[in-house]
């Protein structure tokens, strides 16, 4: 056994009445790569910032190196040894990148009161090739960068102190495929040199082939630590869950007949950018998957198909003969969309869960001019105990909820306008496991029901697992489909994406 | 959670309370030279123009949006109305070109904030500046006078006032118009990919207020007797600081109410009249009236949304 | 939820003390109808009486635009002056546009005052009249041509209408300007609001207009905008030839750091109205040439007006309206004539003692003509 490189004893946290540790008691060693996965709640992210001196704990104590280890603050853990890259963005955007990767340091640049840019961005050149991060500039400002070059200036960040402890927080969902290969590379080195990683992520498939040992959480507490020889993906899914999560994750058939009624047809379908000459059928009762590379159009693809971005060419038509142009034709027609970014596109933060539920369906609930508001409240409570949106009240702030609750409302408003053609992009992005499970289901009770499901996804398993036809794009057109079958594996479709 | 919605009723009643301390305190001082019916009917009178552009602006606000032209589309469909009662000796013409022209204005402004996408703050100047312009070049320093016709009193304006306060109330609350703009200024984007309209409920927002500039400018002018050129400047700063003072967060949603208009402007009206009942020296006026305005906007201001400006 | 309780919690304490510390300092009028008739002028009279007369004191709201600045403390000085010789309390007030001349009104009459003298019309004194009527309120104007105004012909003869005095800032402005081409001035530029904020202003403007034009001449440049220190910088940036400004307002703040900081020192010359208190600057530096003053000497002589009315005796012309005085402005040249009428400005331009004759209840013979000979030999 390896010497013990952080220890964690007893912390406690709440917020209000929440508590989000429950006496947790951590090791980590040297030379290790420890995953730690739990659903939304279980207080992964709690416990890392505590350690990385974001927050305090309420009580309990941690120890580095067998020394007495309690950061005031995050820079502080950082001078410390213990660097961690968020989950959120952790880049300022009007700096630039140099800037971004010395901020609060630019002391040692400093000459005579003036900060030498210079030294400053020869220094990042070196800190970012160091990474492999070669093709990103220095000296641009960062807003400019797409969000996984901002990320990898936080690893370059991170690792400019060369930490004892690295924590990689779900930073892995903004990266793409070289993206997360340098990340590997990085924390490979980590474990070479015999320091210590703790990664954070909601892919469990990932985290069994990166990590060496992983701790599960549930509810604030440890429920167990398995070492790499124990990794089982059933048995870490039923730990985090707290039951058996029974009969198929996905979808238990593989029968991909659909109906021959076209509900909705894509012709000639050109964007203002990535997509060229789309054109496609969506039948009723299909589930249509749209995968591909993230540049290769798919997301772009759902913001026309939906009417939000204006087509150049061609057009989307539905079974009445109606032209989708804007997106309240398409909701006035029962289409529902769900964006890839939740919190900016697709739900109103600040507003209460019914407030958003009902927003598509005012038009239905208005009598001779008014809402009616008692109507309203008895379609928000539907949805609400439909789908099992855990919150206090339907009043409540969406802000408030976890991020799979959020979906949840999220998919609420469309359930309750009777959308019969849904445009889901990245549905189950950062959602537990055992609220994606209830999706899939509830995805597949909706296509029984009739309704035509258009499913955009990075993740090839969700989607090999749920659609009945899949379809690839490949720099904005169509290049591969595929018909649901138990045989259909990754690396056929892979093929068509690269 | 019990405790959660009491302290939501509590939040909102907030500005109510305040403006009922003041009150209170005023009457308390100043005896029934303030709290009388003579008074009253003042109150009533010197807060109509501001609580009426007010309450109409509140729909401009929900969406996020702002107006730094109601002064000066005051100002200009009240010449064009006074223009037209000379012509037609008719005050029903002066009422209906009044509102005609105000609509007419608020609409422009909608259209270029709307269609060519010009940021409210910049298209509201223009027309600002547009407004002010054709009045002083069409009035050239005289004034229109129409003293002969009779200033409705207290008696037509409290009236006027409640059914504007709870018809842009109904409208707000519980039609697709309100919950739409309030919508809008939440997340214009989640808005839109809800299926929202946004450009013409937008638009609609603008012709609401339009309408209240036009009512207000038909009482302005015949309150004051004269249309000169002077009418209406600093109205919009007036107006912005009443809804304010009301808790209104200027960037929209969900959260804004007429409450806060029509406390706002009942405060800053109370305020001028009561300080000087009381008989406040002027020196003082100014100190008191800013140390006021933030211990109110502290309790009032909602500081869990986003910030008190436009995005 | 608990900072708003506090800040709640503040905003009655200090309320309540502050108005509490008010109200113990004034008594609250309750709106004492005028004791008057309107009477004519008082001739010959019996019993001369030799014990001092006992001026009745009455409480009086002044209205003027602006209540700070070097301008209107003049006016407040002799207006104060005149009212503690007459024990008599004064209320001010302030408001520009119409709807705010209107309820400045409406409130100094709600708060119990028995006269009012007003700076600032807002070019509704019919209103005005209308409401002082209602509240029994007696009503004076100063620095305001009411002639100008709607409805005078009507309002003038309300019997709560006491009388104006005023001067003519067209003539003053034609006189300036003039007076600058006469100085050899040729490249004049205009400087100020935009038109249409008073009367006053547009007067002004329109008097330089025309002297220009009678001249033969054109106007160099208009700056004129809300935002004066960005026109006045495109003003000389532009035209930094420029050898006279004539300026409706008060431009110290603006004009005079950028003109004196460019050498135009003596090479310029610019008229200021309403000053703020800087002119003496100006003057030193050799930037201003044309200061007109007045406007204190106007409110004093309104107050005379004023007071005479709330006492009974209404000094009245011989058609028995009340009489609207029209009075020279002065014109002030250099730092010391501006020195030196501040300093007489100080405790009022004219003393009590010049006017007491022209108090009725002090000179039963107090005459409306020799009044105003008085005024129109105001700065000779």
């Amino acid at each position: 056994m390896s010497e013990v490189l952080l220890s964690v004893k007893g912390i406690c946290k709440r917020f209000g009445p929440t508590v989000a540790l429950k006496d947790v008691d951590f090791t980590l060693r040297r030379g290790e790569v420890h995953g730690l996965i739990g659903e939304n709640g279980s207080g992964k992210s709690t416990l890392t910032s505590i350690i990385a001196g974001i927050r305090k704990a309420d009580s309990g104590e941690m120890q580095k190196d067998g020394a007495p280890y309690s950061p005031q603050s995050a820079v502080d853990a950082q001078s410390q040894g213990v660097s961690m890259i968020v989950q959120e963005m952790g880049t300022a955007p009007d700096i630039t990148v140099a800037e971004n990767i010395f901020l609060g340091k630019e002391k040692r640049f400093t000459r005579n009161g003036l900060v030498s840019k210079k030294e400053l961005n020869a220094e990042a050149r070196k800190v970012l090739d160091n990474i492999g991060a070669a093709n990103i500039p220095e000296s641009v400002p960062t807003f400019t960068l797409n969000l996984e070059e901002r990320k990898l200036v936080e690893l370059a960040k991170a690792m400019y102190e060369e930490p004892d402890v690295l924590i990689v927080d779900e930073t892995t969902t903004a990266l793409s495929h070289d993206g997360r290969e340098l990340l590997y590379a990085a924390i490979e080195k980590m474990r070479s040199e015999s320091k210590g990683v703790i990664f954070i992520s909601h892919d469990l498939e990932e985290l069994m082939s990166v990590c060496n040992i992983m701790t599960v959480l549930r509810d604030g507490d440890i429920i167990g630590t398995l070492t790499k020889e124990e990794f089982d993906e059933a048995t870490i899914k039923a730990m985090m869950v707290g039951r058996e999560l029974t009969g198929s994750y996905y979808r238990s058939d593989y029968d991909g007949k659909v109906e021959d009624e076209v509900v909705l047809r894509a012709v000639h379908l050109t964007g203002a950018e990535l997509v060229e000459d789309v054109n496609f059928e969506l039948h009723r009762g299909e589930i249509l998957g749209f995968g591909g590379l993230a540049n290769g159009g798919i997301h772009e693809l759902g913001r026309l198909l939906f009417g939000i971005d204006p087509a150049i060419v061609g057009s989307v038509l539905l079974a009445d003969g109606t032209e989708v142009k804007d997106a309240s034709t398409a909701v006035k027609k029962r289409m529902g969309y769900v964006s890839k970014n939740r919190d900016e596109e697709a739900i109103m933060v600040h507003a209460s869960i019914r407030n958003n539920i009902a927003l598509p369906s005012l038009s239905k609930l208005t009598r001779r001019g008014l809402v009616a508001a008692g109507k309203e409240r008895e379609l928000a409570k539907q949805a609400i105990s439909t789908l099992e949106v855990k919150c206090q009240s339907m009043e409540q702030l969406t802000r408030y909820l976890s991020g799979g609750n959020k979906q949840k409302v999220v998919f609420g408003k469309w359930i309750c306008n009777e959308s019969h053609i849904l445009i889901l992009d990245c549905p189950t992005r950062g959602v537990d496991v055992g609220v994606k499970q209830a999706m899939y289901r509830l995805m597949y009770d909706l296509k029984c029901a009739g309704c035509s499901i258009i499913l955009i996804s990075e993740e090839l398993p969700e989607l090999i697992g749920m659609s009945d036809r899949l379809l690839i794009l490949k720099n904005g057109k169509i290049n591969g489909e595929f018909i649901r079958s138990p045989e259909l594996s990754e690396r056929d479709v892979i093929h068509a994406m690269i | 959670m019990e405790l959660e919605k009491i302290k939501r009723n509590l939040s909102g009643i907030l500005p109510l309370i305040g403006l009922l301390v003041v009150f209170a305190l005023f009457s308390a001082v100043g005896g029934d030279q303030f709290y009388g019916a003579r008074n009253l009917t003042l109150i009533i009178n010197q807060c109509f123009t501001i609580m009426v552009v007010a309450i109409g602006v509140t729909m401009v606000h929900a969406h996020g949006g702002i107006d730094f032209s109601v002064g000066a589309v005051l100002a200009l469909s009240e010449m064009l109305a006074a223009m037209a009662y000379k012509r037609t000796g008719s005050p029903f013409v002066l009422l209906f070109v009044a509102v005609l022209v105000a609509v007419l204005c608020s609409f422009i402004t909608g259209i270029i904030t709307v269609k060519l996408r010009i940021p409210p703050f910049i298209s509201s100047l223009c027309m600002q500046f547009t407004c002010r312009g054709i009045v002083n070049t069409v009035l050239q320093s005289k004034s229109i006078g129409v003293t002969e016709l009779h200033a409705p009193g207290w008696g037509v304006r409290l009236p006027v006032l409640l059914l504007l306060a709870a018809a842009v109330y109904v409208i707000l609350d519980y039609t697709k118009i309100g919950k739409h703009n309030k919508a809008i200024g939440e997340n214009i984007k989640a808005a839109r990919s809800s299926g929202v309209d946004v450009d013409f409920y937008r638009i609609i927002a603008y012709l609401i207020s339009g309408f209240t500039v036009g009512i207000a400018a038909y009482f302005d002018l015949l309150r004051n007797g004269v249309m000169s050129t002077n009418v209406g400047y600093g109205l919009e700063m007036k107006v912005i600081i009443a809804v304010v003072l009301g808790g209104l967060s200027l960037s929209g949603g969900y959260t804004a109410t007429i409450k806060s208009a029509v406390v706002g402007s009942l405060l800053i009206t109370i305020m001028t009249n009561g300080l000087m009942i009381v008989g406040v020296p002027v020196t003082y006026i100014g100190i008191i009236q800013g140390i006021i305005f933030l211990l109110v906007i502290l309790f009032t201001y909602k500081r869990d949304r986003q910030g008190l400006l436009p995005r | 939820m608990k900072g708003k309780f506090i800040a709640l919690l503040s905003l009655v304490l200090i309320l309540a003390m502050v108005l509490g510390a008010c109200s113990s300092g004034s008594t609250p009028q309750s709106p004492t109808p005028p004791a008057n008739t309107p009477a004519g002028t008082p001739a010959g009279t019996p019993e001369p009486s030799e014990e001092p007369v006992k001026l009745p004191g009455f409480k009086i709201g002044l209205m003027v635009y602006t209540n700070s600045g070097g301008w209107f403390d003049r006016i407040y000085d002799g207006v104060k002056a005149l009212a503690d010789a007459t024990g008599s309390t004064l209320v001010l007030a302030s408001g520009a546009t119409p709807d705010e001349a209107i309820a400045a009104v409406e409130n100094l009459c709600a708060s119990g005052v028995d006269g009012i003298l007003d700076l600032a019309t807002g070019g509704v004194s019919h209103r005005l009249l209308q409401i002082c009527e209602e509240y029994g309120v007696l009503f004076a104007a100063a620095n305001n041509n009411l002639l100008q105004e709607e409805g005078y012909e009507t309002f003038r003869k309300n019997e709560y209408y006491v009388g104006s005095v005023y001067a003519d800032d067209k003539q003053i402005s034609y006189d300036i300007v003039s007076d600058m081409i006469k100085n050899g001035a040729k490249k004049i530029a205009m400087f100020g609001l935009p038109p249409g904020i008073s009367a006053a202003f547009d007067n002004r403007f329109a008097g330089a207009y025309k002297a220009i034009e009678d001249a033969g001449m054109s106007v160099l440049t208009e700056a004129r905008s809300f935002v004066m220190p960005e026109a006045a910088q495109n003003l000389l940036t532009q035209y930094p030839d420029v050898d006279a400004i004539f300026s409706a307002v008060d431009a110290s703040n603006y004009l005079y750091q950028p003109l004196i900081s460019g050498g135009y020192g003596g090479k310029i010359q610019i008229s200021c109205f309403d000053d703020g208190g800087d002119v003496n600057v100006g003057f030193e530096n050799g930037i201003v040439s044309h200061c007109v003053e007045g406007v204190n000497a106007q409110a004093q002589l309104g107050y005379i007006l004023l007071y005479n009315a709330l006492t009974g005796n209404k000094l009245l012309m011989s058609d028995g309206l009340a009489p609207d005085i029209l009075i020279p402005y002065v014109i002030l040249h250099s730092a010391n004539e501006f020195k030196d009428y501040v300093d007489r400005s100080k405790g009022g331009i004219y003393s009590f003692d010049e006017l007491k004759e022209f108090i009725v209840l002090l000179n039963k013979d107090a005459s409306l003509n020799k009044f105003i000979e008085l005024a129109q030999s105001f700065g000779k």
